[in-house]
């Protein structure tokens, strides 16, 4: 029989309640950074192979359309990767951690805290391989999967500060999602859906009425780095936000 | 700081049913308490409220003399095992018994291992792939290795053979002994726990039926037993759980009887024989059935 490996319980800040729950998340390194990581450099070698199987059937392709390959959303899925997984998260961890005596306000610190250290690691992956993008002048092929979208002129920064962007969101919306799911189940997640698809709309219909898009985009494409780092980062705290509000009444169901 | 837990008025409903009904308890620390009822009683809905797993309806709750809802200070001082205890798909064993000494202050990872020996726990394997025993043995682990001030079991040993559960309870009996803290228990098994319980709490349709020590209750009750007019005659002075006849003869539960009273017994001609803690919350639980039937029949 083989025992636990033998530790002495930690006291004072080692012993921090949403430090535990970090630790929690990420008792299987594996499945937390590991696979989206695997997953993600698997993405770029078939995106490659895809691009070279095209050249292959048509060698002309780089000087009839140079830009055949700058638009690619390969790099997105982390941030729908992230949301899945914050709901994923949610629901398999939020009983087992209020069975181990952590308050609802812990444990959503704890992942957030989480959720962040994977964001901050995920986005450490796409500089290394921004990089070398860049390096190969788009592998070699003018294809562009961290740069895509024809971000390619972009600043890398300027780059990854989007893409951490994006995961911020999913996951903020990944773990409000996941709290309806804990107080509400599908139910709750169905009706939350048709809600945020109504106020989409009403939204898209008083920018359609008051003619306010070219407002909209100017006022997008004009933001500065910052403006749009504060507005990613306070659209995730609101989301959190609302997530304690849910999350502060949710009863540990069985 | 004279009680660990009071509830006042304490109700729980969901919906139109009254799960926990008006609950009013205060427990001392330092005791082990047996939580008793039969199914669906209110036991573990009293249970997640005590540990803010659970909002009440109406009524106070206080642990270690404040509310416990979201209070880190307070449920730092618990450790609440449940066999229905949840746990992440990719969780085996081991990670369950790494991730405790986070959670739990006085955790005592030697003692941990100890008893990772003692119920022979395979921790390389998924949790969700463990046998209900197995995974019963995990959270006995984790309750009695937290050594928290105040730890609920909520039947984590149903899953647990005869020996493994004997284990659990020598187990406890020992490292209580050792290390004093208050444990609230609930169990079916009355019997194998009684040597145990210190203090008997026992509910039924969400409502307390008997509030006592153990103690005194097994001293003070006894079955008497005889011809079926002297026993109806003994008993009708007497708070009693209901005559049972048998031909001539007559059994009956006295829940309350001192030394005048069995010399009483005896002269009557009555046998009187020791009733286990069992029957006695069994005969209460009874009572308390027999009552509730004949108010829906009135109603």
């Amino acid at each position: 029989m083989t025992a636990v490996e033998t530790a002495v319980a930690p006291t004072g800040l080692g012993r921090s309640r949403i430090g535990a729950v970090v630790r929690m998340h990420l008792s299987t390194p594996f499945m937390a950074l590991g696979l989206p990581m695997l997953i993600t450099l698997a993405v770029l070698t078939l995106n490659y192979l895809i691009w070279q199987l095209i050249l292959l059937a048509n060698p002309t392709l780089p000087q009839a359309d140079p830009d055949a390959f700058i638009y690619n959303g390969g790099a997105v899925w982390i941030a729908f990767y992230l949301l899945s997984i914050a709901i994923q998260t949610m629901n398999a961890t939020f009983r087992y951690a209020l069975g181990m005596s952590v308050t609802r306000r812990d444990y959503l610190l704890g992942t957030g805290a989480f959720m962040l250290i994977l964001s901050v690691v995920f986005v450490a992956l796409y500089a290394v391989l921004g990089v070398i993008e860049r390096a190969t002048d788009g592998w070699g092929v003018n294809g562009w999967m961290i740069s895509g979208f024809g971000m390619m002129d972009l600043p890398l920064w300027k780059v990854l500060l989007i893409w951490m962007g994006a995961m911020l969101i999913g996951m903020g919306l990944g773990v409000f999602y996941g709290a309806v799911f804990v107080q509400w189940r599908t139910t709750g997640v169905l009706i939350t859906s048709i809600l945020i698809a109504g106020a989409i709309l009403a939204g898209v219909w008083v920018l359609t009425e008051t003619q306010g898009w070219a407002d909209l985009i100017e006022l997008v494409v004009t933001a500065t780095a910052w403006e749009t780092a504060i507005a990613i980062v306070a659209a995730t705290g609101l989301a959190f936000g609302v997530t304690y509000l849910l999350m502060r009444r949710a009863p540990v169901r069985e | 700081m004279k009680h660990i837990i009071t509830t006042e008025a304490l109700t729980k409903r969901f919906g139109s049913e009254e799960a926990v009904s008006s609950v009013s308890l205060a427990l001392e620390p330092g005791r082990v308490y047996g939580l008793l009822g039969r199914n669906g009683a209110g036991k573990s809905t009293l249970m997640r409220l005590l540990t803010g797993q659970e909002f009440a309806t109406s009524g106070a709750i206080r642990v270690f003399g404040e509310s416990p809802v979201e209070n880190a200070g307070v449920l730092d001082r618990i450790c609440f095992i449940k066999e229905t205890q949840s746990y992440p798909d990719a969780f085996k064993a081991r990670h369950v018994l790494a991730n405790a000494p986070h959670f739990f202050r006085n955790w005592d990872q030697v003692y941990a291992d100890r008893l990772v020996d003692l119920f022979e726990v395979p921790m390389h394997r998924h949790m969700k792939k463990l046998s209900r025993g197995q995974r019963s043995a995990v959270g006995a682990i984790v309750g009695l290795a937290s050594r928290a001030e105040l730890t609920l079991f909520d039947e984590p040993y149903a899953g647990l053979d005869a020996v493994a559960r004997r284990a659990f309870y020598d187990a406890l009996l020992a490292d209580i002994a050792e290390h004093p803290r208050t444990v609230l228990f609930s169990t079916h098994l009355i019997d194998e726990a009684a040597d145990l319980l210190e203090h008997v709490v026992a509910i039924s349709h969400g409502r307390i039926v008997l509030d006592a020590d153990a103690d005194e209750l097994r001293g003070a009750a006894a079955t008497v037993a005889g011809p079926a007019a002297a026993v109806e005659e003994f008993v009708s002075r007497r708070e009693s759980t209901g005559v049972r006849r048998l031909g001539g003869l007559a059994t009956a539960t006295v829940t309350s009887l001192d030394d005048s009273g069995k010399a009483a017994a005896r002269a009557a001609g009555l046998d009187l024989t020791e009733v286990s803690l069992q029957d006695l919350v069994i005969a209460r639980l009874g009572a308390d059935l027999e009552r509730a039937d004949k108010k829906e029949v009135a109603a």
